[in-house]
């Protein structure tokens, strides 16, 4: 039996008397690869930064049994993009030492490459955070989140503005991880293949919680008709298992 | 012997040369280039007010800064209106009641500093608060910049970024406040923006740009003194165009070679 770790129960969140997420309940245990779907505007960011303490204007209750090593890859941060900060820099924020920032030791930099070097994008490290393209923000968003360790990692659709080949990759990677560092993720997706073939549990969300269990059983085109209305269908995907997507 | 007679000028001028700029980096980092002159403007009531109680100006001013400070980032935590809209608002109307409480010679000597009568006491706060800044903005710098470039992230690593976002807005009030008695509400942010705008044009680190910023911010400081003291014109505005002419030579130098640190 696995440990819960996380404990959502009755979450509501309105803004402006408009309900956002609607009397949401579920548990996150050790080793889930748990994914939330539902369309635009369903809540699924919301859902994220409820239970990561980003967002407090909620009732209902977040119930953090464990406190493990957590990171956080986000669908995107606002910055001025003329501002002058590296991709090392920008890992720096986060590692090491206060010291360190000044100047980095050897071992430093070491860890900062290979996690670059995991997602394809090393030869980022001294590029200026401002000048990458939407894909190499996400890879090095991902990058950074695989630092110092987590063994608990939300991911916000971490795979958008990601060209295919590398989203393979870095879904790869994140199952490699999964496996050798007995992680635990959730993961905001809409490519409902990879939620087939990589989560665990599966959760789908709009407003209110509209199915959950494991995806084999809940992803089924009646839920998804449900969820995503007259434009979700079922598929045969390429590979040699069976998936399912959304077709318009 | 115009370098002795102008001693206190000259500490107060190299200290807050070197030290308000560091500020600016993280003003701007923050979107908030708006926010120290608005402050600025928000500080007149403070000596309007120590006027009007017939309190040590300097000790009212340091006061006023603090709660101007503490006030800004709750109304800001607690409302959704925006920052610039905050201060905006008080801006506008400190700026009413200050010049109906501030007579009118005395008003235009707090729009543009007073140097005429600096006292030690003036020049140990300037350096002591100088040295307060840039101790605890590069003593805990990569905090300072995690929260401010990306709060979400940074509050997931477990810092608290409210607390820094405090500190931050204390430390710009308290900057804000000991720049006035230089260069005076009008010019204060300058001392703060330029040098760290004209840092930013070439570096590519924010490391670099925060020594850049220094460095620049102390080259304006020592030429614009250099300047008012051999011209005999008043030193705050000279030293805000030295920065200005800096910004300006490193804007036309950058243009032409593309040098970047």
């Amino acid at each position: 039996m696995a440990e819960k770790l996380i404990s959502v129960s009755n979450l509501n969140v309105s803004f402006d008397g408009k309900a956002v997420l609607d009397d949401v309940t579920f548990d996150i245990e050790s080793g889930d690869i748990l994914a939330v779907i539902g369309p635009n505007g369903a809540g699924k960011t919301l859902l994220l930064k409820s239970i990561l303490g980003l967002n407090k204007n909620y009732s209902g209750e977040v119930v953090w049994h464990q406190r493990p090593e957590t990171s956080y890859v986000p669908q995107k941060i606002n910055f001025d993009k003329d501002f002058p900060l590296t991709v090392k820099e920008f890992f720096l924020l986060e590692i090491g030492g206060r010291s360190s920032f000044w100047l980095p030791t050897p071992d430093i930099v070491g860890e900062i490459k290979k996690r670059l070097q995991e997602v394809k994008a090393a030869h980022l490290i001294n590029e200026r955070l401002g000048t990458l393209s939407q894909g190499e923000m996400q890879r090095v968003l991902i990058a950074r989140s695989l630092l110092e360790n987590p063994k608990l990692i939300f991911f916000d659709e971490p795979a958008s503005g990601i060209d295919v080949g590398t989203e393979e990759t870095v879904y790869n990677l994140l199952h490699e991880l999964y496996l050798k560092n007995n992680l635990t993720m959730v993961l905001v997706s809409h490519e409902l293949n990879i939620v087939y073939r990589f989560a665990t549990k599966v959760i789908c969300l709009n407003k209110n919680l509209i199915c959950q269990g494991l995806p084999s059983e809940v992803l089924n085109p009646q839920t998804l008709h449900k969820i995503f209305g007259h434009h979700a269908g079922v598929y045969k995907h390429e590979h040699k298992e069976q998936g399912l997507g959304v077709s318009d | 012997m115009i370098l002795f007679d102008n001693l206190n000028l000259i500490i107060m001028g190299l200290a807050l040369g070197l030290s308000l700029p560091l500020i600016g980096v993280f003003v701007i980092l923050r979107k908030q280039a708006l926010l120290s002159d608005a402050l600025a403007h928000v500080l007149l009531l403070g000596i309007a007010l120590s006027l009007a109680l017939k309190i040590n100006a300097a000790a009212g001013l340091f006061i006023f800064a603090l709660a101007a400070g503490v006030a800004i980032f709750f109304i800001k935590d607690k409302s959704r209106v925006n920052l610039d809209a905050v201060v905006g608002v008080f801006f506008t109307a400190s700026l009413a009641v200050s010049s109906l409480l501030i007579p009118s010679e005395e008003l235009l000597e707090t729009f543009l500093g007073n140097l005429e009568n600096i006292g030690r006491g003036d020049v140990a706060v300037s350096v002591v608060l100088a040295g307060f800044i840039i101790v605890a903005l590069l003593g805990r710098f990569r905090e300072f910049a995690f929260a401010a470039f990306a709060p979400d992230l940074a509050q997931v690593d477990r810092l608290k970024v409210k607390k820094y976002e405090l500190a931050f807005m204390l430390i710009l009030a308290l900057g804000v406040a000991v720049g006035i008695k230089l260069v005076g509400t009008l010019l204060v942010s300058a001392l703060i923006i330029v040098p760290a705008a004209s840092a930013k044009i070439f570096s590519r680190q924010i490391r670099a740009m925060a020594v850049w910023s220094m460095l620049l911010g102390l080259a304006s400081a020592i030429t614009g003194l250099i300047y008012s003291l051999k011209l005999a014109t008043p030193p705050g505005p000279t030293i805000i165009l030295a920065g200005s002419a800096l910004f300006f030579l490193v804007f036309i130098f950058h243009s032409l070679f593309k040098i970047h640190s």
